[in-house]
């Protein structure tokens, strides 16, 4: 068996993975009604319990330090211990290397990584529900370097430390990725043609695209709402009112002053250009 | 002082008589004289690595004869062998409790699976006579209900592991094990007394360790095993388990089951879980969110408790 089993689910957070991880899901299961609550099971996130039965130690034992060193074995523990050609993992970080040097992510193990990027001035409006904060806050988080997703040691973590940086760094993080392929998704593209764009992630990584049309239907919009305000979504933030807001492309036209958009494009222009978002 | 390093020091050791080289803070106590030690743990040399490992991380490795090793760097290296002898060579100015929770969790965890014993992954306490143990993996809890329960009148038997031994009566009871509980600053600044002397498990660690002045002081019959369940995964509310479900995943229950698995014990884990099932009821614990409503929760499990009793 190929030893390159990993493919990356990737985006800046509110960047449409939980979407894409959702049709993947339809895919795979033969389309049939989706299950918010195995979504965690299908598509996961690296967490501290897979860690700690992987490694034979408990993860809350070492420092931070430690704990960095040993993320990129973390994968490789999971591929020997993983059946199957194709292990779909969740990723929030930028294309990042631990302090000893490795590749957190290692392309020897990588069959590619899909890349999900959406325009920065929507994802701010998304963030601030997620999040509960301002636009002005969300704005800022999109040009902060040091943004980590679950960073603070002042109680449990369910995730390990995901080094996110600016919107511009990650975006660039992966799709200049050079040892490993890359797949870009724009939300945008996602949105407008669900169908087309899944089966393109389904030739990337290899998957039959067979059931692309169900996939789709599964994983509408409404439907994911629904099913949130019947049975909740774990993944949903506490303070947060629901995770499947909006779901729509543009939405920062009738949500942004000009000048706070102004402020995103001044920042993260070079990258928006480079997307076709201005 | 060489006759006192010689002689040692006694503790119980989830049920095993310990005799150590090392005095450790968070163990209970035993006489020496009682009865010829379990387990003999000395300060020696002990290699980088084993020659024929089976299995290995960065951290741990077993071999095919079931002894395993356990390192963390600038802490101490293990070797754990036979089910009985412990070799540790702790690092150069390691802190004496660091090395403590290596010999308390992963060493334990090993050497308990080569004796083939039961060791859940759970904190556990006794209160009215019975022993009620909080199962799950790490970040569920298991020491906030503890902690919890220890204020309200119950005794320590074990943090994070609790062995079940069966009984002539085929009863199962759970051994007294570590008397420290740990805890992250948020859990610790809402549950924790004055009196209370908080160390760090690591040099800088934000999880800290206090040892419980209310230890269990003999196994106490297991009443009731209360499964933690992943936050978010269902509605709140405590509700009883039946059949596989009380006992899969394994790994959710048993305190490093992959280590355990690795060393020949799959089958027998799951033998000794179908055991407990069949005796003792288990439930599943859906905590409603928020520490401050962390007394309802203990409210639903005393009242089963009641019941089931």
């Amino acid at each position: 068996m190929s030893q390159a089993r990993f493919g990356w689910l990737v985006s800046y957070p509110k960047s449409g993975n939980t979407w894409v991880r959702l049709l993947l899901e339809g895919l795979l299961n033969g389309g049939k009604p989706l299950d918010l609550s195995a979504l965690e099971l299908s598509t996961p996130i690296a967490t501290p319990v897979e860690f700690d039965e992987l490694f034979g130690i408990e993860s809350s034992l070492l420092t931070a330090r430690e704990l960095e060193a040993v993320r990129p074995a973390f994968f490789r523990l999971l591929a020997d211990n993983f059946d199957g050609p194709l292990i779909l993992r969740k990723v929030h970080d930028r294309c990042w290397r631990a302090w000893t040097g490795e590749r957190v992510f290692p392309p020897c193990l990588s069959r590619g990584a899909v890349y999900i990027v959406r325009d920065p001035r929507d994802v701010a409006i998304s963030m601030t529900s997620h999040y509960g904060i301002g636009i002005e806050d969300a704005i800022d988080r999109l040009k902060n370097p040091d943004w980590t997703l679950a960073s603070t040691h002042s109680g449990y973590r369910s995730q390990f430390p995901q080094p996110v940086g600016t919107w511009s760094e990650h975006v660039t993080s992966w799709l200049d990725e050079s040892e490993m392929p890359v797949h870009v998704v724009r939300y945008e593209d996602l949105h407008a043609d669900a169908e087309a764009a899944l089966s393109g992630i389904a030739a990337f990584l290899g998957i039959p695209a067979a059931f692309a049309r169900e996939a789709v239907q599964a994983a509408k919009f409404e439907r994911l709402q629904a099913q949130e305000a019947e049975r909740g979504f774990s993944e949903k933030p506490r303070g947060a009112e629901r995770f499947f807001r909006e779901g729509r492309a543009g939405g920062w036209r009738s949500a942004l002053s000009p000048s706070q958009a102004s402020r995103i494009e001044k920042t993260h222009g070079t990258l928006m250009a480079r997307l076709g978002y201005i | 002082m060489r006759e006192a390093a010689n002689a040692g020091y006694g503790y119980n050791y989830y049920g095993l008589h310990l005799r150590s080289d090392l005095p450790l803070s968070l163990l209970p106590p035993r006489n020496r004289e009682e009865s010829a030690p379990d387990v003999s743990l000395r300060i020696g040399e002990v290699p980088a690595a084993l020659e024929d490992a089976v299995w290995s991380s960065p951290f741990v490795a077993v071999d095919a004869g079931g002894a395993a090793l356990i390192e963390l760097r600038d802490c101490a290296r293990v070797l754990i062998r036979r089910g009985k002898d412990i070799v540790v060579a702790p690092a150069l100015g390691a802190l004496p409790l660091a090395v403590e929770m290596l010999l308390l969790g992963p060493t334990a965890g090993a050497l308990l699976h080569q004796r083939g014993a039961l060791p859940l992954h759970a904190g556990c306490v006794e209160i009215g006579g019975m022993a009620l143990a909080f199962c799950g993996p790490c970040g569920r809890g298991k020491s906030t209900l503890v902690r919890a329960f220890l204020d309200r009148g119950a005794t320590l038997l074990s943090d994070d592991i609790s062995v079940v031994r069966f009984g002539g009566d085929g009863a199962p009871e759970v051994m007294p094990g570590s008397g420290g509980v740990r805890l992250w600053p948020d859990t610790r600044a809402v549950l924790r007394r004055p009196d209370e002397t908080w160390s760090p498990i690591r040099p800088g660690h934000s999880k800290q360790v206090a040892a419980s002045q209310n230890l269990a002081n003999g196994p106490h019959r297991l009443g009731a095993v209360i499964r933690l369940a992943r936050p978010g995964a269902s509605a709140p509310g405590l509700r009883r388990l039946h059949g596989a479900a009380a006992l899969m995943p394994t790994p959710e229950l048993v305190y490093r089951a992959a280590v355990g698995r690795h060393m020949g014990r799959r089958e027998g884990l799951f033998h000794d879980l179908m055991r407990l099932a069949a005796v003792t009821p288990v439930f599943e614990l859906q905590r409603p969110h928020g520490l401050d409503r962390l007394p309802e929760a203990m409210d639903w499990i005393q009242s089963a408790l009641a019941r089931v009793a």
